[in-house]
């Protein structure tokens, strides 16, 4: 084993320990700024080095650790190529979320712009507002039949169905 | 030295293939055969046929000999293409709890154990050529294949006691045979259409690595179509001049199919085939059936597949332009109309190369010999998910957690928590497909974290993790962030038909 090599395995099994540490940027050696072609043969060139085939069959300890590391990777790049994700995790990470978590990354997205009320139709918006106004009056019956209505008019809207969602159950 | 198996494990054929020392031998069976039919004859005496003797015999024994099967397997009970198959088949299918299964003399068989008798059949070809055991191989599947029938293939293989070093998606398979590589890079389309599934997938060959940009197909688009074109004008023609639908006895239904296949693949030399149907219809009758007529009939299976073609492309960010090589697997590829829209499509003549039927075992063999050798100067294959892999949620829709054409392997964690006082389990329910509709998608399963300790709504978090191996089988882990409690769920389908109709408020809230 050369002493590059063992330094390189060294590192690489350091680096599946604290991966939660690791933004996609870092993991990926990239700025935050960097365009999609950048993000995309950072990819490459990562892939090439720490793809776990490489070792398997070969180096248990090192294939486990890259298998980690890897789908991290592959983890980082499918969400920083795709624009609206990037955007929700940029935000996120502003909070300190090393991961992307759709529902989490989203909040930050609200929290930043201060979102105007949700939703495209009139019917829909009129109901969601009622449905808001009963929960905060504590009136759990209505709101879930007011979020109910506002779903038949707009059944992808994200703020209804996560307040349907909330719902549920009660 | 231990040699793993390459094998195609194909809808109406398949393919084994050895690499020893760079040289790759595809094993033909003791009749010659190169290309082993995939079908599995039951006998009276109890026996088992499998291979070329075992079709040779379908139009004497329809109900016993099961064809086809890997149309089958992994699918459940109540999906469009298992009517369609069973209307085509002489065998029985059967519904069972964790799936269909074939009934043969009022015995039944599971489809992974048809296809693990085929992959039996296809090692003790390959032993004897090697003259010594061999208990590894690697296994391709349609790129389009979900987690079902992945795994489904992955249990046939483990049935004969096969180590399955990896499922491979056939056309990646493909493209490892190719000789691209070398300092510059190429962009190559893989055309696959062979006698039950269609696969495209866009790859882009590089230095030490083949790294599919995007895929696409349909797992029930294939040759079996077009004989089942032909099948149906002649059973009209009959049923025009004897007043009477030969389809109504299965022995005639897979007369009238091997005579179209027959007519299908000499129609790919001649303009004209002249059928004689007098043994079919009963009574003396002629029959003739051109080119062009063939061509028609076939049409719209072949823009389905262009169609799909334009989709791969442009997932992969690409111009057909940017493409410098087409490669063509498969039997279907062999259709003149076929390679004609093909060129079309791609602005280019195909690649002549490695005969089409055996590229793909060519291809799985090579892989397998390399990640077989423990070196670290491997050419490495990254590929990607085929279908998006969602989660429900409420009110009958989902939501995407890994998007199709993601690089593989790959994991994604999300957060979840209780809707409920006192919820004593969260449910998930996973699928894969490309629509927000729930029933849109295809179930993989269901997955049962818990029993959770009982805390009001919204006080437990639940961690869980959904990841996608490189064999591109989905995995499903979830833990409870106070307790550390954790559970592993590999979802599959018998775990699916469980719960076909559990509980909906133990559905996931989203974490508020």
């Amino acid at each position: 084993m050369s002493d590059a090599f063992a330094q390189w395995r060294q590192q690489v099994l350091a680096t599946a320990l604290r991966l939660d540490d690791i933004d996609y940027f870092q993991l990926l050696g990239c700025q935050t700024q960097a365009s999609p072609a950048e993000i995309r043969r950072a990819f490459r060139q990562l892939a090439t080095s720490y793809h776990p085939d490489r070792f398997r069959g070969h180096d248990d300890t090192l294939y486990q650790a890259l298998e980690k590391i890897y789908r991290r990777i592959t983890e980082a790049y499918a969400v920083l190529r795709d624009p609206t994700d990037r955007k929700a995790y940029s935000a996120g990470l502003k909070n300190g979320l090393k991961r992307f978590d759709r529902d989490q990354a989203q909040q930050a997205l609200h929290q930043r712009a201060q979102e105007q009320e949700p939703g495209t139709t009139d019917q829909g918006r009129r109901h969601f507002k009622r449905a808001q106004a009963a929960l905060n009056r504590g009136d759990r019956y209505s709101a879930k039949e007011e979020i109910r209505m506002a779903l038949l008019f707009e059944p992808k809207e994200p703020s209804f169905l996560n307040m349907a969602k909330d719902l549920q159950g009660s | 030295m231990t040699s793993v198996l390459g094998i195609d494990l194909g809808t109406s054929n398949s393919v084994v293939a050895v690499c020893e020392d760079g040289t790759v031998t595809v094993i033909a069976d003791e009749d010659g055969h190169q290309i082993h039919p995939s079908a599995v004859a039951f006998m009276p005496d109890g026996s088992v046929l499998v291979g070329t003797r075992a079709r040779a015999g379908i139009i004497q024994r329809p109900n016993e000999t099961v064809v086809s099967a890997k149309r089958l397997i992994g699918r459940r009970v109540q999906s469009d293409e298992v009517s369609k198959t069973r209307a085509r088949m002489g065998y029985e299918i059967v519904d069972q709890e964790q799936g269909v299964a074939v009934k043969i003399r009022g015995e039944l068989h599971s489809l992974e154990s048809i296809s693990a008798l085929i992959l039996r059949h296809l090692r003790d070809q390959a032993e004897q050529f090697l003259g010594r055991p061999s208990q590894k191989a690697v296994i391709t599947v349609p790129a389009y294949f979900d987690d079902n029938q992945r795994q489904a293939t992955r249990r046939a293989g483990q049935m004969v006691g096969l180590e399955v070093l990896r499922i491979v998606n056939e056309p990646t398979a493909a493209a490892f045979s190719y000789g691209y590589g070398g300092k510059r890079s190429h962009r190559i389309a893989v055309f696959d259409l062979g006698g039950g599934t269609f696969d495209v997938s866009v790859l882009e060959l590089g230095e030490g690595a083949l790294e599919v940009l995007a895929t696409g197909g349909d797992t029930f688009l294939g040759g079996d179509d077009f004989d089942q074109v032909i099948a149906d004008q002649m059973a009209q023609a009959i049923a025009s001049q004897t007043g009477r639908d030969p389809r109504s006895d299965t022995a005639a239904k897979q007369r009238l199919l091997s005579e179209a296949e027959r007519a299908k693949c000499l129609l790919s030399q001649n303009a004209t085939v002249e059928l004689d149907l007098s043994a079919i219809a009963g009574i003396p009758m002629q029959s003739r059936i051109t080119r062009d007529q063939f061509n028609a009939s076939i049409e719209p299976f072949i823009n389905r597949c262009l169609a799909l073609c334009g989709q791969a492309l442009s997932d992969a960010g690409l111009h057909v332009s940017e493409i410098d090589g087409v490669v063509m697997v498969g039997g279907s590829t062999r259709i003149p109309a076929v390679r004609a829209a093909v060129t079309k499509f791609f602005r280019r003549e195909p690649d002549q190369g490695i005969d089409p039927d055996l590229v793909v075992g060519v291809g799985a063999a090579l892989y397998a010999e390399q990640l077989a050798q423990p070196s670290t100067q491997k050419r490495l294959l990254l590929d990607v998910t085929p279908m998006t892999l969602r989660l429900a949620t409420v009110g009958g829709f989902t939501e995407a957690i890994i998007q199709r054409n993601a690089p593989i392997p790959t994991e994604r964690s999300r957060l979840f928590t209780t809707g409920r006082d006192n919820q004593e389990m969260v449910s998930l329910r996973v699928y894969q497909g490309e629509e927000q509709e729930e029933e849109e998608n295809t179930l993989l399963g269901e997955f049962v974290f818990g029993p959770l300790p009982p805390k009001p709504r919204g006080e437990i978090q639940i961690s869980v993790t959904f990841a996608i191996d490189t064999d591109g089988l989905v995995q499903v882990t979830a833990q409870d962030r106070q307790t550390g409690q954790a559970a592993v769920g590999r979802i599959n389908l018998s775990v699916a038909g469980q719960n076909a109709d559990s509980d909906p408020d133990n559905l996931p809230a989203a974490r508020s």
